[in-house]
């Protein structure tokens, strides 16, 4: 097992390497000039040439890049902002935590609210809480995070004044902003609960269980719903990276300082270290979450070991 | 004996109700009450040297935690700042006499070293301001409070750029934490600023200027503006900068807050690619007589602009109303004219407009269509994302564009020079008379002069429709009637000093 993580653990270096290269290679070969922010209405050619040798961008690439590496290796240096001057390290390691602290209650939310509701949906099969719960997650999984949003800010927050239109401050700021983000997300659980369990449900072991006389919560718990963990726990950790970004919406209408909103910003305005930071920290995230589900499939699944 | 005793009392009762009632005039004179607003936009820096030109910038720590040599008044006329008094000693030099007994934040004293410090900070940190000094050769030291000030040419125009230059002091100038934490002599101090989250001011109370009324004052970043509206709605700011023509409704009905409309200076153009067909000044003219500006501002602009008076806005130094010189809207007039230039048939044509940056952009973009169509004029609608649209400005990849430029300076020079003289204009356009008037402009010590020639400027401007502004862009303030003192500007500059909050 030690040498399974070891090896990964090198695969995700390399891996590192290359989404460096690329982000730090195709966001200098975009069309998003920092100058062109700086200066309002666009920058002349003048202009554009001073900014650029300011902040070493008109240096080759492969040297840009290579000094990059030379400060991230010796220093843990990822460079500095070009707007707000701050070590980008610092910028992110800020953010970070405030998007996971609107992401993880989000996430177990979803988990609490989807899982049994799947579940119930599946054992009662075509039934009225089949189908009412079936009919409810299309409609809800149609709506838009943002949408939600704003409208749960107008009946919470202006209507009936419960809760703060934005900010951090007080558990009360927690509510609005998880319940926008899982409200869309918990649909895809249900369904996934549901289906895989109406699948597993088919099989001969279930069938074997039941004959043996078992209780109905320890088919439907320990036999059917723990082969069902497995592709559940895949699916839901890919979600939750991908939701860490994707708050992003949610992050700008209740203002909360979080990852989404510094990498789309630091993309649009060309702060090259910064949305080359922000992106590293997906992959980052991305593939240790990646290893940590595939280490957790030896706990889940007694037929899985890595050499 | 009898007499002293009793005097004594009465000395002593007037004594402690002389001090009961200075106490009580201290206590009000202090700095009191908090008061919140919310752009919707964040600082991406607060250095002045490291901002990269952000009005937001200028309008809340430009005008509140620092001061300049000189400021403008609300109608955009120059008053003493920093400087007491000055004088244009030659064509190129400048000569200012500095206040004395001001201090920064952190104790440092105000005097002409500073002056120098703060510009050449400016050219060794590669100031993205620096293209609004760009015409100063140097500045002297020559004596505590006075400097001398040399451009490159005669420049008229330096007042108003020396109100965009901050003070910055010598020694906190050069620490790290000055990127977060800058200092200036302002009547407020930076208390804190936690990016994308707040940034928090408190009152300078040792401000040379007196201290102001309020004790701190708080700015949220609040980009959607559905939080904004809610947030002024339940109290959680004072003040909400730009609100969208939605919600004017509802704060309007609101008791307790009032909604003011203010004409910013920006100015949106139709602008024309003059190597193409556009170079005709009669298909120019065809377009302006196909455009009835009346009919944008009242369907589709509503509350968010007014139409455009001339080529810079109403609050900009040099302005003259030039409505009468628009061409007037007449269809068959503007076909005769297309046909005339040798397009018997009309021709195609495409509009850039990077969307979403100017409001109702697309609705603008529709109603051109629409009304070319009708002198026989196809055009092609192509609305990009503001990143991918810049580009083609410099690329001259464009026939139209719709694009605007304010008046950060709120002087003529800088609303017009870059987009109109034929040296820095990247429409490829040359017209002669109006350089002259641009060169004078920029020149002239006399703001009399100025104001003449900017005037004759901008009638060139529109008689010969170089660029078709169409509409200055308002922000909807939404403002609590807890705060009093508090008047919007054409500049939008948040002037902080008089403003103070009724209620905590």
């Amino acid at each position: 097992m030690l040498s399974y993580v070891l090896r990964r653990l090198v695969v995700v270096g390399i891996g590192l390497l290359i989404v460096s290269f690329g982000i730090f290679y195709g966001i200098r070969r975009s069309p998003i000039d920092p100058a062109n922010t700086m200066i309002p209405g666009g920058a002349n050619a003048e202009e554009k040439a001073r900014i650029h040798a300011a902040l070493g961008l008109d240096r080759p690439i492969l040297v840009q890049y290579g000094r990059f590496l030379h400060g991230a290796f010796t220093r843990f240096d990822f460079g500095t902002s070009y707007y707000s001057h701050e070590p980008v390290t610092r910028l992110v390691l800020q953010r970070v935590p405030v998007s996971l602290s609107l992401v993880l209650p989000a996430f177990l939310l979803v988990l609490c609210v989807g899982i049994p509701t799947g579940f119930l949906a599946a054992i009662r099969r075509n039934s009225l809480l089949d189908y009412s719960v079936v009919g409810a997650v299309y409609v809800i999984q149609s709506f838009a995070d943002f949408w939600i949003a704003i409208v749960l800010i107008l009946v919470f927050v202006v209507r009936i004044p419960i809760f703060p239109a934005f900010g951090r401050a007080g558990p009360t700021s927690f509510v609005l902003p998880a319940l926008s983000l899982a409200i869309p997300l918990f649909g895809r659980v249900t369904r996934f609960v549901r289906a895989g369990l109406l699948d597993v449900l088919q099989h001969d072991y279930i069938r074997t269980a039941r004959s043996k006389g078992a209780s109905a919560s320890r088919v439907y718990v320990k036999h059917a719903f723990r082969n069902v963990l497995v592709p559940l726990v895949t699916d839901t950790s890919m979600q939750f990276v991908w939701t860490i970004g994707n708050a992003i919406v949610i992050e700008e209408i209740f203002a909360w300082p979080g990852i989404g909103r510094l990498t789309i910003n630091a993309i649009r305005l060309g702060d090259f270290p910064t949305a080359q930071l922000c992106v590293l920290f997906f992959a980052v995230m991305f593939m240790v979450v990646n290893l940590a589900v595939d280490i957790s499939y030896t706990f889940l699944d007694p037929r899985i070991h890595y050499a | 004996m009898h007499r002293g005793k009793g005097s004594f009392v009465l000395r002593l009762v007037l004594g402690s109700l002389l001090l009961a009632v200075v106490w009580q005039v201290a206590a009000i004179a202090a700095p009191q009450g908090t008061l919140s607003f919310s752009w919707p936009e964040e600082f991406r820096a607060i250095d002045p040297h490291r901002h990269d030109n952000q009005r937001v910038f200028w309008a809340i720590i430009g005008k509140n935690v620092f001061d300049h040599l000189v400021e403008r008044d609300a109608l955009s006329n120059i008053v003493p700042g920093l400087a007491t008094s000055w004088e244009a000693v030659t064509p190129t030099m400048w000569e200012f006499t500095l206040r004395q007994g001001v201090k920064f934040h952190n104790g440092e004293a105000f005097n002409a070293a500073v002056v120098k410090y703060t510009f050449d900070r400016m050219v060794r940190l590669t100031a993205p301001c620096l293209f609004l000094f760009d015409q100063i050769d140097r500045v002297e030291v020559v004596g505590d409070y006075a400097i001398r000030i040399y451009t490159k040419a005669p420049y008229g125009a330096l007042l108003y750029s020396l109100t965009m230059a901050e003070m910055v002091p010598p020694v906190a100038g050069e620490q790290d934490s000055y990127a977060t934490k800058p200092i200036g002599t302002g009547p407020f101090k930076v208390d804190q600023w936690v990016k994308d989250d707040r940034l928090v001011l408190v009152a300078n109370e040792q401000y040379w200027g007196g201290a102001p009324k309020l004790a701190q004052a708080i700015h949220y970043p609040l980009m959607e503006a559905a939080t904004r509206a809610a947030a002024l709605k339940t109290g959680k700011i004072d003040i909400a900068h730009q609100l969208p023509a939605e919600e004017v409704g509802a704060i309007r009905a609101t008791a307790g807050l009032q909604v003011v409309p203010v004409a910013s200076n920006d100015t949106i153009c139709l602008v024309f690619d003059h190597d193409k067909a556009w170079g005709d000044p009669r298909v120019r003219e065809a377009a302006a007589r196909a455009i009835d500006v009346s009919e944008i501002e009242k369907y589709i602009l509503g509350e968010v602009g007014v139409a455009a008076k001339s080529a810079m806005a109403p609050s900009v130094f040099g302005f003259l109303d030039c409505s009468s010189e628009f061409p007037k809207y007449d269809l068959e007039e503007a076909r005769e004219l297309v046909k005339a230039a040798g397009y018997p048939n009309g021709f195609k044509t495409n509009i850039v407009a990077p969307a979403g940056f100017y409001p109702k952009d697309r609705e603008i973009c529709e109603y051109l269509k629409a009304q070319f169509a009708q002198i026989g004029i196809d055009l092609e609608i192509k609305l990009l994302v503001p990143a991918s649209a810049w580009p083609i400005l410099d690329s001259r990849d464009f026939e139209l564009f719709i694009a605007g430029w304010g008046a950060a300076t709120m002087d003529g020079d800088f609303a017009l020079w870059r987009n109109y003289h034929s040296s820095s204009t990247r429409e490829g356009f040359a017209d002669p008379l109006l350089d002259q008037m641009l060169e004078i402009g920029r020149a002239s010590g006399s703001q009399l002069m100025r104001q003449a020639v900017y005037g004759v400027a901008q009638v060139e401007i529109i008689q010969n429709v170089l660029r078709l502004p169409l509409y200055n862009p308002t922000r909807i303030y939404g403002i609590s009637g807890r705060v009093q003192g508090f008047t919007p500007r054409g500049d939008e500059n948040y002037d902080l000093r008089a403003v103070s909050v009724t209620g905590s």
